[in-house]
């Protein structure tokens, strides 16, 4: 039996996420993934999907219709709702993160393009031909799995991950030298927001200007997700998971791994301060529950 | 950490390996007291200006029977003069060649002698500043007379370890001829030369020429010194920059990161390479990895040659021939001239960064990127040339466009990897 879930209606760029397609960066590919991976991770356990399984990624209402059985559906992560073959439900649009997630049990079954589900649009590549979603999209489904209810304390974790008060932790370097001391002083001292001209390739921050007199190394340089790139005008972007694989772009600091989902999370206008920490309480971070369940 | 330099003895074997030059940073080369002639101290000198290795006088107790390994009776006056008319000798084949003698260590029995004799030392130094001046350094244990004498005389010190002998319990060195005197085992080797080039109380590092398999050895305490010296920078908690050390074959250290247990990914750009990695799993000995390669002869395939079709109808192109004072003819003829090789690939899926550019077509990017480029653009920054694979923002000046060309496929990712060679051809109409 196949069954579908059918785009009836939507109000935001929504596109179709993964676990990203890690390992390809030599290609020049980055490496994609959720915005935030907590909420897909959570919204995939609900409905008994593989934790990186493929779902909607969304900025604004999302309508659905199931078509060919009844579909269980979880938004964010809260217990799966069941569709009624035929039935439409409305997603409103996020306003507690600034994307939400819409995971159907059996997975959205895109075709795999080197290693991963994902839509990456610089390249037209991957999720559903490539592009944001419309609508009258039909995406295919996989087979469903076993729902799992989730937890008081999976939702509670959840929360304290993504806690929009919570600061920011990074790892500075590798070029903090070529900032000097006032530099780093804004970077950790401030309050920024986080810009509205963000977006998959980068979240960019308003605020105070990082002082640097450094116009970048001319030539490219390696690049990461979560890197924090000070721009001519004193502007931090941090590196988000469709970001060039490559740049020019001296790096003040760079987001610990536990913490893309965080700031992922942060609508356009919420505050941002960042806070130095370890190697060890980087890896202390990332291995708790939420993110290495 | 100051840096650790490797030094070997050499111009002492018939069929010695040329590679030993190449590894060492600093040859001390047989001067006729224990070994070594004429030839063989032209030859060494010649390796040494080769490989720009840094030659330096081994003056022994004249015993060349024994190979300067058993002390001998000998008073500090003719210790001096042997030293003097030792060093003397190679000194004036150097100048022949042009190539400064710089340092002095000396061998065997002598160096452990002097060490113990304030006027064995003396007399070594005296001599060694006879034949060298006092603009020399001198080799030698970390602590003792050898040290004093040549401080008394104004010369450099370099304190020396052993990368390729045990030590005891207390540090000093197991007497050879007893089990574990000589590291033979490269692994143990490489512990002994971090312990040694970290702990700070030597500056230089000695492997024998003669130990058995010595180029190995040496290789390995070399790529060790190597990667000691620039320490990977962590690029957040999954990812650590390296820089990529001159020569290294762009592709094989791709390859060689990429075997490291824990390494998801390997990106190499211009000047680095980086290693992606969970955060709990971070891949150990990544520089060594890189500097191995850079001390190991390899023959490379050769990569495939890929051929692109040109319009050269790019917006800047009569920019790009107004910087370069030629018309926009020879632009186009210079472009299409040369086989360039991909440096990198990065920036955007199949982007390749080709170069060398004939450094008179080369121009600076635009100060204010385009927000967006087409795709087959065909563009000039610096030095590299590059196609875009698709429309995106961009700074390079654009000079022309691919034709009936893809530089990213789905299925099997970029077109261009690293090391392809790469021709412009031009097409009109």
């Amino acid at each position: 039996m196949t069954a579908w879930v059918e785009v009836t209606g939507l109000g935001a760029p929504v596109t179709v996420q993964d676990g990203g397609r890690p390992g390809h960066m030599h290609h020049g590919v980055p490496p994609g993934g959720a915005w935030v991976p907590e909420l897909l991770a959570a919204s995939n356990r609900a409905v008994g999907n593989a934790l990186n399984a493929a779902a909607f990624e969304a900025h604004g209402r999302l309508e659905l219709c199931a078509q060919g059985r009844d579909l269980r559906v979880s938004v964010d992560g809260a217990p799966a709702q069941v569709l009624v073959d035929g039935a439409t439900l409305t997603v409103p649009a996020p306003t507690r993160y600034a994307v939400r997630y819409v995971a159907v049990d059996g997975a959205l079954a895109v075709p795999e393009v080197l290693g991963g589900h994902g839509t990456l649009r610089v390249a037209h590549l991957g999720g559903w031909e490539g592009r944001p979603l419309r609508t009258g999209d039909r995406l295919p489904l996989g087979a469903p799995g076993t729902p799992r209810e989730p937890s008081d304390a999976d939702l509670q974790r959840l929360a304290e991950a993504l806690d929009p008060a919570a600061p920011l932790r990074v790892l500075l370097g590798p070029d903090t030298a070529r900032f000097g001391d006032a530099a780093v002083a804004v970077l950790l001292g401030s309050t920024f927001t986080v810009s509205p001209a963000s977006d998959r390739v980068g979240q960019r921050l308003d605020g105070p200007p990082v002082p640097h007199g450094d116009e970048g190394a001319g030539t490219s340089r390696p690049m990461m997700r979560g890197a924090i790139q000070i721009t001519l005008s004193g502007a931090p972007i941090v590196l988000g998971p469709d970001h060039p694989t490559t740049g020019g772009y001296p790096l003040i600091a760079a987001l610990i791994r536990a913490d893309w989902g965080r700031l992922g999370a942060r609508r356009p206008g919420a505050p941002v301060r960042f806070q130095a920490v370890s190697l060890e309480e980087a890896r202390d971070a990332w291995m708790n529950p939420t993110h290495c369940p | 950490m100051t840096r650790c330099l490797l030094n070997i003895d050499l111009g002492e074997l018939p069929g010695e390996d040329e590679q030993l030059y190449a590894l060492a940073h600093l040859a001390n080369i047989a001067c006729g007291g224990h070994a070594g002639d004429v030839d063989s101290m032209r030859r060494a000198l010649e390796l040494c200006e080769r490989h720009g290795t840094l030659a330096g006088a081994h003056p022994s107790y004249a015993d060349r029977e024994g190979f300067g390994r058993k002390a001998l009776e000998v008073s500090p006056e003719v210790l001096r003069a042997q030293v003097a008319e030792q060093c003397g000798q190679l000194a004036a084949l150097a100048r022949e060649r042009g190539v400064p003698v710089r340092h002095a260590k000396p061998h065997g029995a002598l160096y452990h002698a002097a060490n113990a004799s304030p006027a064995l030392a003396r007399a070594v130094v005296d001599g060694v500043v006879e034949a060298l001046g006092t603009k020399v350094t001198l080799v030698g244990p970390g602590t003792g007379a050898l040290r004093e004498a040549a401080r008394a005389a104004g010369l450099g010190y370099a304190r020396e370890g052993f990368a390729d002998r045990g030590t005891l319990p207390d540090g000093s060195l197991i007497p050879r001829g007893q089990p574990g005197a000589v590291l033979t085992d490269v692994a143990r080797a490489r512990e002994n030369t971090v312990r040694l080039a970290t702990g700070g109380t030597v500056d230089t590092l000695c492997v024998h020429g003669d130990t058995p398999g010595a180029v190995a050895l040496a290789r390995e305490v070399r790529a060790m010194l190597d990667a000691l010296e620039r320490p990977p920078e962590p690029l957040g908690d999954s990812a650590l920059r390296l820089v990529l050390p001159e020569g290294v074959d762009r592709r094989l250290a791709r390859e060689a990161l990429c075997a490291l247990p824990g390494v998801k990914d390997a990106v190499i750009t211009e000047a680095h390479a980086c290693v992606y990695f969970d955060p709990v799993t971070p891949p150990e000995d990544a520089a060594l990895v890189l500097t191995r390669l850079r001390v190991t002869p390899v023959s490379t395939l050769e990569r495939p040659l890929i051929r692109i079709r040109v319009r050269y109808d790019g917006e800047d192109l009569p920019k790009v021939a107004a910087h370069a004072g030629l018309s926009v003819d020879e632009v186009v003829r210079r472009h299409t001239a040369r086989e360039y090789t991909v440096r990198c690939v990065g920036f955007l899926p199949g982007f390749a960064y080709l170069g060398d550019v004939d450094p008179s077509i080369a121009c600076p990017r635009l100060a204010t990127p385009r927000t967006r480029v087409p795709a087959l653009a065909v563009g000039i920054a610096g030095e590299r040339t590059g196609v875009y694979p698709f429309a995106s923002p961009g700074g390079w000046n654009l000079v022309g466009t691919a034709l009936d060309f893809t530089a990213f496929d789905p299925a099997r990712g970029a077109v261009m990897q690293l090391g392809d060679r790469v021709r412009f051809e031009r097409e009109d109409g």
